[in-house]
């Protein structure tokens, strides 16, 4: 299933990122995560799981969809992965006009779409991000 | 012994002005109190008065340019950061350097990478961040790239831009 609007997101441990242009923006530490390398991918950019995440169970944002082949599509979307290796990023024929920057993210994955594609109505009202429950604190509200 | 006087107009019984505070004596009581002191040549000053909307705005104006200075230092030392980290990037996409020194370089000299979240930013803040925006006519600022500059975690960015529009655009 496509996920088309703004602060759409998906969580996992590889997925396939695919846009006309690839940039690397940072080095952040994101609540829950840890230390990520940021990159942003504009003009066009899908993101889809290939391998879930064990245990199924979303860090950064309750919303984001975790099962196998979902995808994001949007004009921009932002990917955040929680590795300190650099990855390679390789070129492939997408469309007849233009070509597509691809990689393979290999370690856990967050990616959100911060702009959707324009012609795409939006949500009303829109998706928030929402942080999963700690379940520490869920563990002593039982208890 | 210094002494001191009170700038109180005790017929009245309000304290600077008339036009600008109710007399304290009024019991609708929704105002605080505030109390301001100065000490010059031994003769300690203190004034009273009546915490009006106005004044209050004006005490919490003292903190703005400290706030500001803070948010543009921070802006400034994450924009090092990821010039660096650019910069690192760019020796391994030449082949410069290889993948391992690549990761070294990032786990020894994090502080000269790392981009790290403020957990205690606030609304006032963030106030300031739309000012300092807003300012650079040239730029069109996402949501991510003012988390990434002014360190504004990356989840509560789009609450802030929210509380921001209610309040100044009043959707609500």
């Amino acid at each position: 299933m496509a996920l088309v609007y703004d602060n759409s997101s998906i969580e996992c441990m590889d997925a396939d990122i695919s846009s006309r242009k690839i940039v690397r923006s940072s080095f952040m530490q994101i609540k829950n995560i840890g230390k990520c390398m940021v990159y942003k991918c504009s003009r066009n950019s899908e993101a889809t799981v290939t391998v879930e995440l064990n245990p199924k169970k979303a860090k950064h944002n309750a919303n984001s969809s975790l099962d196998k082949d979902s995808t994001v599509k949007g004009e921009n979307i932002l990917v955040a992965i929680n590795c300190m290796k650099s990855l390679k990023i390789y070129l492939t024929n997408k469309t007849g006009t233009h070509k597509a920057q691809n990689f393979s993210t290999g370690h856990y994955t967050y990616a959100q779409i911060t702009k959707q594609i324009p012609s795409t109505p939006r949500l009303i009202p829109p998706l928030e991000i929402i942080p999963p429950p700690d379940e520490d604190e869920e563990k002593k509200q039982i208890e | 012994m210094s002494k001191v006087s009170y700038l109180v107009q005790k017929n009245t019984n309000s304290i600077i002005a008339k036009n600008h505070f109710r007399p304290l004596e009024d019991s609708s009581g929704t105002y605080g109190t505030f109390m301001v002191a100065t000490k010059e040549n031994d003769i300690m000053h203190c004034t009273v008065g009546a915490l009006t909307p106005s004044i209050k705005t004006w005490f919490t104006n003292f903190n703005q340019p400290v706030l500001s200075e803070r948010l543009y230092l921070t802006a400034i030392d994450n924009l090092l950061k990821k010039v660096e980290y650019l910069q690192l990037s760019s020796q391994f996409d030449q082949e410069l350097i290889t993948e391992e020194e690549f990761s070294f370089e990032l786990e020894t000299y994090e502080d000269r990478y790392l981009i790290k979240a403020n957990d205690n930013f606030s609304p006032e803040e963030f106030d300031l961040v739309i000012t300092i925006a807003n300012k650079l006519k040239h730029k069109q600022f996402s949501t991510d790239e003012l988390s990434e500059i002014f360190s504004i975690p990356l989840e509560l960015v789009d609450d802030f831009v929210f509380n921001y529009e209610v309040k100044n655009i009043g959707l609500l």
